[in-house]
């Protein structure tokens, strides 16, 4: 599969992946390192906060929706919310295809919706859409 | 060796060709000899009988020459993996050349987990179908993510008797997703049993 071009002096984007099952979480790092990018994957929403907090350099962020305590669209509100963070791309997974839940997520400004199981395919579209 | 009367590796394998061609030219072997190999119920081929789903037909194998014997039955009828699984697959590679097999321990370890949280559930908290639903959706999404079809769609018929408000049709659906999963890891420990038999890409030792 192609890869990402890399960001500034042709290294690879890094992204945030926050998923609560450990399954998902590595094949979806998987599929992220095989399209090129770095990963840095997380269980919940409040590891991922921490983790924005020390990381500068995060390219996109790809989260669950359903987790436990922060749900991603929690997340995503938080990371909208904040200045440092705001313009980060926000893309969530879902194993449920919810219109409502699609929409609520675009609205509060989520980049894309994927529904799981996550393909190369779907990483693929978001590399050319999202990290421009 | 078992291994060597049934998939016919013989032909395939070279000394020249590079280490990560030799294991794609496996892989592709192995999903050939799974879609024509036998069904569940059939007592040939042995227990080392790939699980991979027979979505990919076999095509004219390069094996011997010979295309190999023709599926034992349709294709979706046996299926205890779906496509899902040859994409996690095809996520192997070099860098990560036991991905497969990291990803399914995974997959067992957390599916063993949410198994014991359900029957916790049926027993603890009876009749409360959201709460099951809820730990349900969770192992059905685990099993979408390895490709588990069989055991996903048992996980689905529990879905549906919980919001039927049907208890019977859980705990007989429920047990069905425990004899899937205990099927599924029988299969897996064959199949991965079969990858390590054929040893590391590269260090084939059967003559060209």
């Amino acid at each position: 599969m192609a890869g990402c071009k890399g960001g500034l002096g042709g290294e690879a984007p890094h992204v945030l992946a926050v998923d609560d099952s450990s399954v998902d979480r590595a094949v979806i790092a998987g599929i992220l390192r095989s399209s090129k990018f770095r990963v840095t994957a997380v269980d919940s929403g409040k590891r991922a906060l921490e983790l924005l907090g020390t990381e500068p350099n995060v390219s996109m962020i790809i989260t669950d929706y359903w987790m436990p305590e922060m749900t991603g669209f929690e997340l995503l509100k938080k990371v909208k919310e904040s200045s440092s963070l705001k313009e980060i791309p926000v893309v969530i997974m879902s194993s449920e295809n919810v219109p409502t839940r699609i929409s609520r997520c675009l609205e509060e400004g989520a980049e894309d919706f994927l529904l799981k199981p996550v393909r190369p395919s779907d990483v693929s579209r978001l590399c050319s859409r999202v990290l421009r | 060796r078992p291994f060597e009367s049934h998939f016919a590796l013989g032909p395939i394998y070279s000394y020249t060709a590079r280490p990560s061609l030799i294991l794609a030219q496996h892989r592709q072997l192995l999903r050939q000899a799974a879609a024509a190999g036998g069904r569940d119920d059939d007592p040939s081929p042995p227990a080392v009988w790939s699980p991979v789903s027979l979505h990919r037909r076999a095509t004219h194998s390069q094996h011997n020459g010979r295309p190999p014997p023709p599926s034992a039955g349709p294709p979706s009828s046996c299926g205890y993996l779906d496509e899902q699984f040859c994409q996690v697959e095809d996520l192997q590679d070099d860098a990560s050349p036991n991905f497969t097999e990291e990803v399914v321990t995974l997959f067992f370890k957390d599916s063993a987990r949410l198994i014991s949280n359900i029957e916790q559930a049926l027993e603890k908290y009876p009749k409360d179908f959201s709460r099951w639903d809820a730990y349900m959706q969770q192992l059905k999404g685990s099993c979408s993510s390895i490709g588990a079809s069989r055991m996903k769609s048992e996980c689905m018929s529990f879905r549906d008797c919980c919001g039927q408000g049907n208890p019977e049709g859980c705990m007989r659906s429920f047990q069905k997703v425990k004899r899937e999963h205990g099927a599924l890891r029988q299969k897996l420990e064959a199949y991965f049993q079969l990858v390590r038999q054929a040893g590391p890409a590269g260090a084939a030792t059967r003559p060209v």
